[in-house]
């Protein structure tokens, strides 16, 4: 009797213990509380590598929605949505919503990608040598790429030259956006200088060609040229391009682009809509076939359809063939806007001669004869060529506004009023 | 867990062997426990010796003896669950006695858990709390656990999202406690957290309604607490505030749901059968627009949609009359020379659309065995469950196999065990229903076809293509699949091991946990010859979508009584651990080859997954004080360290208080006590928390990849590395009455929450690179007020009533925002939303309408005004009982978009009521969508109802008729019927007043896109016992 108690004691004496130890592996199999984001990683974790892909790709977002809208103020274009009448109606009658997905989408995808630089920035900070340089000298060459579509909307109202969300700092002035838009890029262009001869990252197909701190720094000048031009800094232009890869014997879409694919978490060309489709949103003004010089070959950009498509008054039988397929490449820049930048600062300067041949390269590949210009009509020519040229590359709007030839601009339906300026998004106002 | 039972595993006599002094006091007493009204042994009673620690439980047939040394009288306590406490002083001359116990309708002897290893008589309890039993919890069969509290006490609103087999049910606990948080209640089965997500099928990727792993996601998913076998369930206690939930700590926000399931009791094998069959039917249709003349129809749509009404050989003449002079000159005719033209060859023709789509009468069948039994050491609880539930729609339905072991098991005199094993297989096809941009859905679909229109399937077995919609849904409803299938396993286990067991000390430590594992799969099937597929670039659609979840938790507690001649004292503390794991990947196929249903024969797929990892550490100290059962006081502290918060080593402290006074046990309301015969006063406050939304703590990258290398960019939110729990601080008030000798009892509750650091997303300047941070930033104030009145006026076998009524309202108060106001919910502004502002109700509802300052006007508020429920028992005629519960909602305001697309398609049923504006009569249709854009009033309406949530009608055999016609083998016969959502009454003129787009969010419920219209369910059934 007594052993048999002793044994039941023991027995029972050993369940407490046993209990605490499978307690104590319990709390050490729990494991630490401290664990990251298991779907997606948290910026100290991401590597330089996403951070510039993820900057080139981010590049595209909302484009679709900055080159309607740019397209459409130009009167390059109509998007006739019928889920959202604003692309026919604030765009047109200069009734922009500062809270409205038109103008904060477009400058809300910039700044994320400018805040994918500033990260890059950060982590360039803890390097050194020819890495250091090559990382700073391409955030910061895509961050003023970035800013400066962003200037293009706000235009007299400036941008945000300040990265920290404060929204009681305001916007800088047109002039000084410009100046930070240009050391930025001219601080780039001394860092790809001392990039060595590869960049420790890798740029996608779209950057093809210019892709090593040596001939990325032509890019880099090519978006120089363009904001000197912005600023009618011809000499500033001149300098710029002949460090760009303008060449009037290359061919004119030598460049850098946007590239699109199917692939997951990639994007779809924005723009490309079948043109023979029942019904497509993208299409173009009809005075762009009107006021074409007959044989140009740039009016293969839109396709005349059997049915004109009229919405919201506005009527349009121009669907646009630009695209080829949803996979198209779209470009950031490319030799026939640097041809015809040469040609604007060699106008702006006087040199006329110059000009002429730059834009009779691109009359040539158009299959139009050369022109000669005079300084009657050198500056009406070029804005010819550019309009046709860039179609729908997001430049028309911008080029009339600086000449301040706006209200030269089709006014469709009484009650449109032209853009100048689109207006401070509401979340950046204190 | 109640007390009585509780006790049993681990209150065991000690007869000390060591002892060798012989005492000279010594009683030993021995008697059969029995139920007064019908003389059955009541195995497994808990008889207790009051002021010790001492006690025994009967055995199986009723029977106990208790042998005390070193006393020489005493006052044994005897407590089973369900029958009045009851006390009997014995000395040493008493040897036997038969106790009769009586029982307790109005759960006066009720024992309420008061902590993980504590609880107390419901006359004690300082704060409130709801408890539901198995008899009141389905008197008719219900589907999911949620819907079936609908109206069964005070503080609860439960609001189903959708009608769609297999539910989608918001539970919400006293009113608003949050804006981004948590909602749910927690709820714990056996002492395991049981996981009660609502996870997405990716119908989304279908309708377009959101984008696929969109934030705010619209498939009206079934949550899983919809899996549980309500007949398994004995007990349900609801803590409903922080004041009683606090020792849950930074979950219990919304309270918790206590569930105990069935338990083995000891002796000869019972065997319960019971079967359900019926039918389910739509609840209330809306209704359809009747065009009497083709001039009404031509000015709705157009000459070419109007002419599929007219008769046949005016369809025949339109359409030669078309070929011969065009469409264009059609359409330039006027109105009036068409009708001269084909007025007279109309039809007139009306097709109940409703009734082609949700006319189905669902066969309803349920079959439920359990058994139950043991030995005195040994007890087991065994169940298994067939349930399957015919939709009101074609194809859709639900279907519920379950099965559960229970054992519990006596160790030795000191410990004890109980293991509790449940198997769940749970299918719902709920096909294609709420919000939709592609027009793919049975409600917007409806909602544009004219009833005079024939799009039902021709003879030839082919369905015409809808003229005026991209979808016809009596094609859909036939061939979409949309089934959700879960296999479940939960898994508890609760061990007891007594230290020590003196007259006046005991301790004991309790283990309790378990796991809860499931995995949900979706299939979604929507085929290539389709129309909407048809026309789509990429026809044919497929998804499979998986989730597998685990849950697991384990608590740890020490548990110290000390007893003195008139007082307890009860000391707790523990430790818990919880984690929770949770995989969802959804893979969308597109361009599937024809005939294929399998995701890889598919042009074009597109993958998501999610994986959800948190876990949580707490401690528990808990002091609970019995002075003389007069006064009661508890004092506990729970600390919480989570993985979702900023700082996860730190534990965030979550204290309570509360006490409670029985005047009635004073000397001074002897004179009072033959006007109320229990009186108490009660105060609690306690604190929750809600834990921050999983993951914002980090600032996360998104993926955005180019030329097939992975990249990474910013994403729109912002992540603060401080955040918190939101915090809930309660204070409660109350007062119970018992009165007229037992016959009534009264608890009245006054509760007030202050809710702090908000979890909110705040708007920042888009050039940080982000649009919104989560913070902590604001807070809300919410209060509200409980009544419940139990009646049993009049009592006998031959006629009994037992009544309940139950009342509640609340309302809460913006009280203090870090962030500008902002709106929230709903789809847009003009199509109505709610307001986060100070000063406001965060229920309140806006739109277009603006004061003259440019301000929101306030259109509505979602909370009700009050919410009452009537539950009513009736026995007469000895066996007959009857049986039913109305549930009244007074006020609460619903954005009825389901109307708006009504309108849009020309197809209300109110369309052509007439309205004065500006002078003019106009149609109401025509007029709201006039107004649209400028006023959205008229698309809000009142959602006040009443419904008939439960009626039953049963009989019980006599036993000697059983024992004539089935002799010993059956115990009981019982017949009877019932019904669910019988009856509703409401103005409300979508299909029902309960219904959610969002699911279950905390602002922007009440928004109505037309959803799986609500069913009404009736039964006959059977059960006998063996």
């Amino acid at each position: 009797m007594k052993n048999i108690k002793t044994n039941r004691t023991k027995l029972t004496g050993m369940l407490f213990p046993s209990l605490v130890l499978f307690a104590i592996v319990f709390i050490f199999g729990c494991g630490e509380m401290d664990f990251p984001n298991p779907n997606s990683p948290v910026v100290d974790a991401a590597p330089v590598q996403t951070l510039v892909t993820g900057a080139e790709s981010g590049m595209r977002v909302d484009l679709g929605v900055y080159l309607r809208d740019v397209s459409v103020i130009g009167r390059e274009a109509y998007y006739f949505e019928p889920a959202d009448p604003r692309y026919t109606g604030e765009l047109l009658r200069n009734t922009l919503d500062p809270g409205g997905f038109l103008v904060t989408r477009p400058w809300t995808a910039q700044y994320n990608v400018i805040a994918n630089c500033n990260i890059l920035l950060d982590k360039a900070a803890d390097m050194s040598g020819t890495e250091k340089a090559g990382v700073e000298g391409f955030a910061k060459t895509i961050m003023a790429h970035q800013l400066l579509m962003c200037l293009n909307l706000q235009n007299e109202n400036g941008i945000k030259l300040d990265f920290t969300g404060d929204r009681n700092i305001a916007h800088g002035s047109k002039e000084e956006s410009f100046t930070f838009i240009e050391n930025k890029l001219d601080e780039a262009y001394s860092d790809l200088g001392n990039a060595g001869g590869e960049f420790t990252f890798i740029l996608s197909s779209g950057f093809a060609g210019f892709n090593t701190p040596a001939t990325f720094k032509q890019f880099n000048r090519a978006i120089k040229a363009r904001v000197a031009i912005y600023q009618n800094d011809w000499s500033g232009a001149l300098t710029a391009l002949e460090n760009s890869f303008v060449d009037a014997a290359a061919s004119l879409d030598l460049g850098v682009f946007h590239i699109y694919s199917s692939a997951l978490n990639d994007q779809l060309n924005p723009v490309f809509e079948s043109a023979d489709a029942a019904f497509v949103k993208f299409m173009g003004h009809t005075s762009f076939q009107s006021d074409a010089e007959s044989g140009d070959t740039r009016l293969l950009k839109v396709k005349v359809r059997s049915e004109a498509t009229t919405f919201d008054d506005l009527t349009s039988d121009l669907g646009i063939v630009l695209y080829e397929s949803s996979m198209d490449a779209i470009p950031i820049v490319r030799n026939e806007e640097l041809l015809l930048l040469r040609a604007e600062a060699n106008i702006g300067s006087g040199s006329l001669g110059a000009a002429e041949s730059d834009i009779n390269v691109v009359r040539a590949a158009a299959g139009l004869a050369p022109v000669t210009l005079t300084s009657d009509n050198a500056l009406a020519q070029l804005l010819y060529e550019k309009r046709y040229s860039l179609f729908l590359e997001g430049h028309r709007w911008f080029d009339m506004r600086r000449y301040g030839k706006l209200d030269e601009l089709p006014l469709d339906r009484s009650g449109d009023v032209m853009v100048t300026s689109f207006p401070i998004l509401e979340d950046e106002k204190p | 867990m109640r007390l009585s039972k509780k006790i049993c595993f681990f209150i065991f006599v000690i007869l000390s062997s060591h002892s060798a002094i012989v005492l000279a006091q010594k009683l030993d007493i021995s008697g059969r426990v029995t139920a007064e009204d019908t003389g059955e042994f009541l195995p497994g009673t808990n008889i207790s010796v009051k002021g010790t620690n001492f006690g025994t439980a009967s055995d199986i047939s009723g029977n106990f003896r208790l042998s005390l040394v070193n006393m020489s009288e005493a006052t044994l306590v005897f407590t089973f669950i369900g029958y009045k406490t009851k006390e009997i002083n014995i000395t040493a001359s008493t040897e036997s006695m038969d106790v009769g116990l009586e029982t307790d309708v109005l759960k006066t002897s009720e024992v309420v858990v008061t902590g993980f290893a504590s609880s107390v008589k419901r006359q004690n309890l300082a704060h409130a709390v709801a408890t539901v039993t198995a008899a009141e919890l389905i008197p008719a069969p219900a589907q999911t656990l949620d819907g079936a509290l609908s109206g069964k006490f005070a503080g609860i609103n439960v609001s189903q999202n959708t009608g769609a087999p297999g539910g989608g049910i918001a539970v919400n606990l006293r009113g608003v406690s949050t804006i981004e948080g948590a909602t749910q209640p927690l709820y714990v089965i056996d002492g395991v957290i049981v996981n009660n997500a609502a996870n997405q099928s990716g119908m989304d990727a279908l309708t377009k309604a959101a984008g696929a792993g969109s934030t705010r996601p619209q498939g009206q998913p079934t949550n899983r607490i919809a899996d549980i076998n309500l007949n398994d369930i004995e007990n349900i206690e609801v803590l409903k505030g922080a004041s009683a939930a606090s020792i849950y700590g930074s979950k219990a926000t919304n309270g918790v749901i206590i569930i105990t399931t069935k338990q083995g009791t000891p002796g000869k094998t019972k065997i319960d059968v019971s079967q359900q069959i019926g039918l389910t039917s739509i609840l209330n249709k809306i209704g359809s627009r009747k065009f009497e003349t083709y001039s009404e129809a031509l000015g709705q749509y157009g000459a070419d949609l109007t002419a599929q009404g007219l008769n046949s050989s005016g369809l025949s003449e339109y359409n030669s009359f078309k070929t011969q002079v065009g469409a264009d000159s059609i359409s330039n005719m006027s109105a009036s020379l068409l009708n001269q033209m084909f007025g007279s060859k109309w039809a007139n023709r009306f097709i109940d659309y409703e009734d082609e789509l949700y006319g189905e009468q669902g066969l309803a069948q349920e079959t439920s065995i359990s058994l139950r039994g043991g030995s005195d050491r040994t007890q087991f609880y065994i169940s298994g469950l067939f349930k399957d539930e015919g939709g009101i729609i074609k194809n859709t339905g639900y279907k519920k196999y379950s099965g559960r072991l229970g054992i519990t098991h006596k160790i030795s005199d000191k410990a004890s065990l109980k293991i509790n094993t449940n198997i769940i297989r749970s299918e719902s096809d709920r096909g294609i229903t709420g919000n939709d941009n592609s027009n793919t859905t049975y409600g917007f679909s409806l909602g544009f076809t004219p009833s005079f229109l024939d799009i039902r399937k021709g003879s030839d077995g082919s369905y015409p293509d809808h003229p005026y919609n991209p979808s016809n849904p009596l094609h859909t409803k036939d061939v979409l699949v949309n089934n959700e299938a879960v296999y479940r396993a939960i898994g508890s286990f609760r061990f007891n091991y007594n230290f020590l067991r003196s007259r006046t000390q005991s301790l004991d430590f309790i283990a309790q946990g378990g796991a809860d594992f499931y995995s949900q799969e979706n299939e979604v099937f929507s085929p290539p010859d389709l129309q909407y597929e048809r026309n789509s670039d990429q026809p044919g659609t497929s998804m499979s979508n998986t989730v597998e979840s685990i849950n697991s938790n384990l608590y740890l507690n020490l548990a110290h009584s000390y007893l003195t001649a008139n007082n307890s004292f009860t000391t707790t503390a523990g430790l818990q651990f919880e984690d929770q794991d949770m995989n969802n990947v959804l893979v969308i196929a597109n361009n599937l080859v024809v005939t294929q249903t399998n995701i890889d024969q598919s042009a074009s797929i597109n993958v998501l997954q999610n994986i959800l990892k948190q876990k949580e550490h707490g401690f528990f100290v808990q002091e609970e004080v019995n002075l003389d059962e007069k006064i009661f006081m508890t004092a506990s502290l729970r600390g919480d360290a989570s993985s979702n918060n900023g700082d996860v080593t730190k534990f965030y402290m979550f204290p309570k208080f509360s006490a409670s006074a029985r005047l009635s046990q004073y000397g001074f309301w002897q004179s009072l006590s033959s006007v109320a015969e229990e009186f108490k006063i009660r105060a609690a406050y306690g604190e929750t928390g809600n834990l921050p939304i999983v993951n914002t703590k980090f600032t996360s990258l998104n993926p955005s990849n180019i030329g097939g290398r992975s990249g990474l960019l910013t994403s729109a939110t912002s992540g603060d590395s401080e955040i918190r729990p939101e915090r809930t601080k309660e204070l409660e008030l109350g007062v119970d009455v018992q009165l007229l000798s037992g016959k009534a009892n009264l608890e009245l509750t006054y509760f007030d929450q202050n809710i702090s650091d908000l979890l909110l997303f705040a708007d920042v300047a888009p050039s940080s690179g982000f649009s919104q941070t989560a913070i902590n930033g604001g807070e809300m104030k919410t209060q509200g007020f409980e009544t419940s009145l139990g009646l049993n006026l009049i009592r006998g076998t031959d006629f009994n009533w037992v009544s309940r009524v139950n009342f509640y309202k609340t309302s809460s108060e913006i009280t203090k925002l870090d962030v500008p106001a902002f709106n929230k919910g709903g789809f847009a502004t003009f199509l109505g939303t709610y307001r986060i502002e100070e000063g406001w109700s965060p229920t309140s509802i806006v739109g277009s309408e603006a004061d003259a300052n440019g301000n929101f006007v306030k259109l509505g508020d979602e909370t009700p005004d009050f919410q009452m429920s009537f539950n009513n028992r009736f026995t007469f005629f000895k066996n007959f009982s009857l049986n039913f519960l109305w549930d009244w909602k007074k006020g609460g305001d619903i954005i009825n978009l389901g109307k708006l697309i009504t309108d849009l398609g020309g197809t209300s049923g109110d369309y052509e009521d007439k309205v004065t504006d500006d002078g003019m009569t106009k149609n109401s249709g025509d007029w709201r969508l006039e107004v649209l854009g400028t006023q959205t009033a008229p698309y809000i309406e009142d959602g006040s109802y009443w419904k008939l949530r439960e009626l039953s009608l049963h009989y019980t055999f006599e036993r000697n008729t059983i024992k004539r016609f089935f002799g010993e083998s059956l115990t009981y016969l019982k017949i009877g019927i019932s019904g669910r959502n019988l009856i509703m009454i409401s103005d409300y003129l979508g299909y029902d007043p309960e219904v959610s787009q969002f699911g279950n969010l905390a602002i922007g419920r009440s928004v109505d896109t037309i959803p799986f219209p609500s069913a009404r369910s009736y039964y006959f059934n059977i059960s006998f016992g063996l």
